[in-house]
């Protein structure tokens, strides 16, 4: 291991059929599991407003967005699955079985439209700035390539999500009010989806699968988006936000993590509905794949 | 500039059917039977939505008031678009249905005395020969299976004759000045025959000599279109003057 460690400190990259400890091989295939499984879900949170996009130009966006976050799933279940600890299937099955997980943010539903541009603009914002930090000094060869993928169509997401956020700013009273009422309720859970603070020795950040700890990606994100969601004429909820008279810095309340713990276990406002919707969709269709897996043994 | 009329009300009967097929593919996204599926049947619903756009951009500059703006009876959607399908293989069957009848409508056109139809045309004739490939593949796969052909059948039965209304607009001028090539009598012909054809393939008699079923072109909308248009205009409606 001590040699594996060194071999990583110096920038090593690991690649599918490289020897690696198994381990290593265990941390890397969990962690890109839950990003595969919060891109898929994450394209379900988005599902429901799709439909209701207001016109051509916005639902056209609307539905590449999340084409783009189901192309992130599908190429992410290819690479955790070559790390031969489980297949495709697996995985989904297990997610849709409600024993792994997925990120806090894809609990909650999308009430509104703008709900639907708060996930493009704080929540994109809060996933890129954790994938740019995997992505700097990524141990792992193939999420490394993914995620260059992944950060570019994001970034996509993130300037419509932005776009959208000031149209709603300088709106009518009526879209200005929507887009309060949904940072109201999207500005904690994309403050939340960095963690709580790293643990001394966090193993990812030991082998380079993360590159920095999670209070300081969380700090950054704050700083950057108090100022602008400030300058929309909106107001952040947290009553203790304030500004540090020493060093100029946003501060934001002490957060309590309980509630996000239990949001992980699959227990967050709307867990069940989209486990469950998922769920429904993938048994409907069981026929579909196995008539396609018979229709594929039988030579043509 | 629309030339005439009768024009307006091909282009506009096209672009409603795009528009009612293309929201109702996005219904789609994420509930596929498969990731792959789940990307390919997305994009084939921007290609549709984008086509409606084209469509009625040569109508109106204002292409969010024409397609989402009118009352129901000003719509000209054939029935076979509006419906919701919200079970795949009625999904499935209507995306081929309704891309055979596009390959012949848009073939109709290419050459057309409207240039910039006849250019959308072109443009869009192309991206159908994937939409076909995707479906027609998919739905041979399917068929040939025992729980495939159970599921299909059926919809197939069902839905197929409604296609005929694809073809329900009058033509007689749109040929004598050369904005159509093909009769709408010889398209439908062609796109009866060519559904005759692949079901054909897998013993499954379509029948075709009904009258045509529906009645979407002449502002008669099915019992789906409602909640189609109450979803796709659901947050147009909070300020229809508002930009969104």
């Amino acid at each position: 291991m001590e040699e594996f460690e060194d071999f990583l400190d110096a920038g090593g990259v690991v690649e599918p059929n490289d020897d690696m400890p198994e381990s290593y091989r265990n941390a890397v295939f969990r962690f890109i599991e839950l990003h595969a499984n919060s891109e898929y879900m994450g394209g379900l949170t988005e599902r429901d407003w799709i439909p209701k996009a207001p016109g051509m130009h916005r639902k056209l966006t609307a539905l590449a967005k999340t084409q783009d976050e189901i192309g992130h799933a599908h190429l992410l279940y290819m690479v955790a699955a070559d790390l031969g600890i489980k297949t495709r299937e697996e995985m989904m099955v297990d997610l849709l079985e409600g024993r792994t997980h997925f990120h806090n943010v894809f609990h909650y539903r999308v009430h509104s439209w703008t709900d639907q541009i708060a996930v493009a603009y704080l929540v994109d914002a809060a996933a890129l700035a954790s994938q740019q930090a995997v992505f700097k000094n990524c141990s792992y060869g193939p999420y490394k390539r993914i995620l260059r993928r992944v950060i570019a169509e994001e970034g996509f997401h993130m300037r419509n999500g932005e776009e959208m956020m000031l149209l709603m700013a300088h709106g009518t009273e009526t879209q200005h009010d929507m887009m309060q009422e949904s940072i109201n309720r999207w500005w904690l859970p994309a403050v939340q989806l960095f963690g709580p603070d790293s643990r001394p020795g966090d193993e990812l950040l030991r082998w380079h699968i993360k590159s920095e700890r999670n209070e300081v990606l969380r700090d950054r994100y704050v700083q950057k988006f108090v100022p602008q969601l400030l300058g929309g004429g909106f107001v952040i909820p947290d009553p203790d936000l304030r500004k540090d008279p020493v060093d100029g810095k946003w501060k934001i309340s002490e957060i309590d993590w309980e509630p996000l713990k239990k949001t992980m276990r699959n227990g967050g406002p709307d867990s069940a509905r989209r486990i469950a919707d998922a769920r429904t969709a993938w048994q409907n269709a069981e026929w579909v794949r196995k008539a396609l897996d018979s229709s594929a043994q039988v030579p043509a | 500039m629309v030339p005439s009329q009768e024009a307006h009300k091909l282009v506009l009967s096209f672009a409603d059917d795009e528009l009612c097929v293309g929201q109702n593919h996005s219904w789609w996204i994420a509930i596929g039977p498969f990731l792959e599926e789940d990307l390919a049947f997305t994009s084939i619903a921007q290609d549709e939505l984008g086509h409606a756009r084209a469509l009625y951009s040569l109508l109106s500059d204002d292409i969010d008031q024409l397609a989402y703006g009118r009352d129901h009876s000003e719509y000209r959607s054939a029935h076979i678009t509006e419906f919701l399908c919200h079970d795949w293989s009625s999904a499935l069957v209507r995306h081929v249905l309704h891309d055979m009848a596009e390959q012949v409508r848009w073939s109709a056109l290419t050459n057309s005395s409207w240039t910039e139809l006849g250019n959308t045309a072109q443009r869009a004739l192309a991206e159908e020969n994937f939409h076909l490939q995707h479906g027609l593949s998919l739905l041979r796969r399917l068929l040939s299976s025992d729980e495939g052909r159970k599921r299909l059948e059926p919809v197939v039965l069902e839905l197929a004759p409604y296609g005929r209304e694809y073809f329900a607009d009058s033509d007689q001028e749109l040929m004598d000045n050369g904005l159509l090539t093909v009769s709408m009598a010889d398209q439908e012909r062609i796109w009866v025959d060519q559904v005759l054809e692949v079901f054909d393939e897998f013993n499954i008699t379509v029948d075709m000599s009904e009258e045509t079923q529906g009645s979407g072109r002449s502002g008669i909308r099915s019992n789906d279109f409602a909640t189609l248009h109450d979803e796709m205009t659901a947050v147009i409606q909070i300020d229809p003057h508002a930009q969104w």
